[in-house]
């Protein structure tokens, strides 16, 4: 499994901040709000917005632009699926809470770095949450899994799927799998996958207990 | 007839009614009669655009979309000298943001790797010339279910197109550089091999039921949605389940087992259809 390091406070200008290191990954997370937008229509929940960039030197490989693009596209779509059922919206009437991740390196899969942090930023930033979101990526390689995959177990990967749940509630956030697999292959993968998130959680929780233990949150 | 402008139905669910029908869903009864794994009809019309290589019009009870073949010659990527490639471009009558969604999911489901001989079949020249297919996509009335009847088109579409029998001709010289000519009949075909592309089921989760080929108003409802992709051998490509609630594990299970399940049925049934024509 690959090593987890993750720390909050370090962009003192935002409201809640985070970064992860994660297979290989590291990803930063800062939140900003709530915002109010005037043009905004009325709604009695609020808003998550989810913005992505990635470092120009975050891939070991060029890239075309559209290429990022879509992959950061994806990416924050992804992180709102994963953290929407998770944050109370309904005690935000009107407002939205800005999201920004920043993937300074793409190692093994990012997708789950990056939920992880928005989470412990979110929580950082004392946002109204049902549960701490925990997530992680198993990747199948026919006769194998292995969960948090480095960057070069990824490469060999038939199949990755990805869990965000929430440990606490014992709820499953989002599940995406990528690749051929059989079903009972990918139901198992989600599996372990869901215990990958516990031991995802457990960390991130202690992160954050030591931090109010220093009285830093 | 000729098509009319495109039309958005966007579904105005008012919180009563959407109680209404996730209670009627729990109870096994759906606003239009069906049950809660019956699908609508569906008609295929296959000639609607003469000039692309292959083309499906699909009319799933109110939603109508329509995918276009269009091959153009290219280069394999670096990482995969030996296949080509199958790219998506979905416009339309629905907002930028589900078009988009729209458009990630299913080039998700034809990406390296997920498609099976199908894209090694593009390959004109190893690390030098591929074809690359454009599925130009339109989703002329959205009600539910765009995705599956985009999915279910494109793979019609695919199963019909002719892609020029071509080979590498004459590897360019040095004092020419540039990419290869390519030498054959243009007037000569070939099918592509489908059975490797995946085509995507999505059930909903609504009041506690399962529930297939959700419309408009029901989609507005479900608490949660699992879409799966699956070829001929029942092979899953690609899954997502995202929802407005959190599930517990073992209605995610249920959901994920349900939807793998459809989807290899509705495949089979899919598959019927093509080996008929």
């Amino acid at each position: 499994m690959a090593a987890v390091h993750a720390d909050v406070g370090v962009i003192t200008a935002a409201v809640g901040s985070a970064v992860i290191e994660l297979g290989g990954s590291r990803v930063l997370c800062a939140i900003y709000g709530p915002n109010v937008d005037s043009r905004q229509e009325f709604s009695g929940r609020g808003q998550l917005q989810c913005d992505v960039q990635y470092a120009t030197f975050a891939r070991r490989r060029h890239c075309e632009p559209a290429a990022i693009a879509e992959a950061q596209a994806e990416v924050a779509a992804d992180v709102l699926a994963a953290l929407t059922p998770a944050v109370r919206l309904e005690d935000y009437p009107k407002t939205s809470w800005a999201i920004n991740i920043f993937v300074v390196q793409e190692g093994g899969a990012v997708l789950p770095a990056a939920i992880n942090a928005a989470s412990l930023a979110l929580a950082h930033a004392s946002v109204h949450m049902r549960g701490l979101v925990g997530a992680s990526a198993v990747i199948s390689t026919g006769d194998d899994m292995q969960v948090h995959p480095t960057e070069e177990a990824a490469g060999t990967a038939l199949a990755t799927v990805i869990v965000a749940t929430m440990p606490a509630l014992g709820q499953t956030c989002l599940v995406r799998s990528a690749g051929r697999a059989s079903p009972v292959q990918v139901l198992d993968a989600v599996a372990a996958a869901r215990k990958g998130c516990g031991d995802i959680h457990a960390h991130l929780r202690k992160v954050l207990l030591a931090r109010a233990a220093d009285g830093q949150l | 007839s000729a098509p009319g402008p495109a039309v958005a139905r966007i579904a105005m669910v008012a919180a009563a009614e959407a109680a209404y029908i996730r209670e009627a869903c729990e109870r096994g009864v759906r606003r239009d009669g069906r049950a809660c794994a019956e699908y609508r009809r569906c008609r295929f019309a296959e000639d609607t655009a003469p000039n692309a290589a292959g083309c499906c019009e699909l009319h799933l009870g109110d939603t109508i979309v329509a995918v276009a073949v269009v091959p153009e010659l290219s280069a394999p990527a670096p990482d995969r000298p030996r296949e080509g490639r199958f790219l998506v471009h979905v416009d339309g009558a629905a907002p930028g943001t589900e078009l988009m969604r729209l458009e990630r999911a299913l080039q998700c489901t034809l990406a390296p790797g997920a498609c099976g001989v199908a894209a090694e079949q593009l390959l004109i020249a190893e690390g030098a010339q591929c074809w690359d297919i454009h599925l130009a996509a339109h989703v002329r009335q959205a009600d539910g279910s765009a995705l599956d009847a985009l999915s279910t088109a494109a793979l019609v579409a695919l199963a019909g197109a002719s892609i020029p029998k071509v080979g590498p001709g004459a590897p360019a010289s040095d004092k020419e550089p540039g990419p290869a000519d390519v030498e054959g009949d243009l007037s000569e075909a070939t099918q592509l091999r489908v059975g490797g592309i995946p085509s995507v089921t999505t059930l909903a989760l609504i009041g506690g039921a399962l529930v297939a080929d959700c419309d408009g108003a029901e989609e507005h409802c479900a608490a949660a949605t699992a879409s799966v992709a699956c070829d001929d051998s029942g092979d899953v490509c690609a899954i997502l389940a995202v929802g407005t609630e959190a599930l517990d594990a073992e209605t995610s299970d249920r959901l994920l087992r349900a939807a793998c399940k459809a989807a290899a049925s509705r495949r089979a049934a899919l598959l019927a259809y093509l080996q008929s024509q």
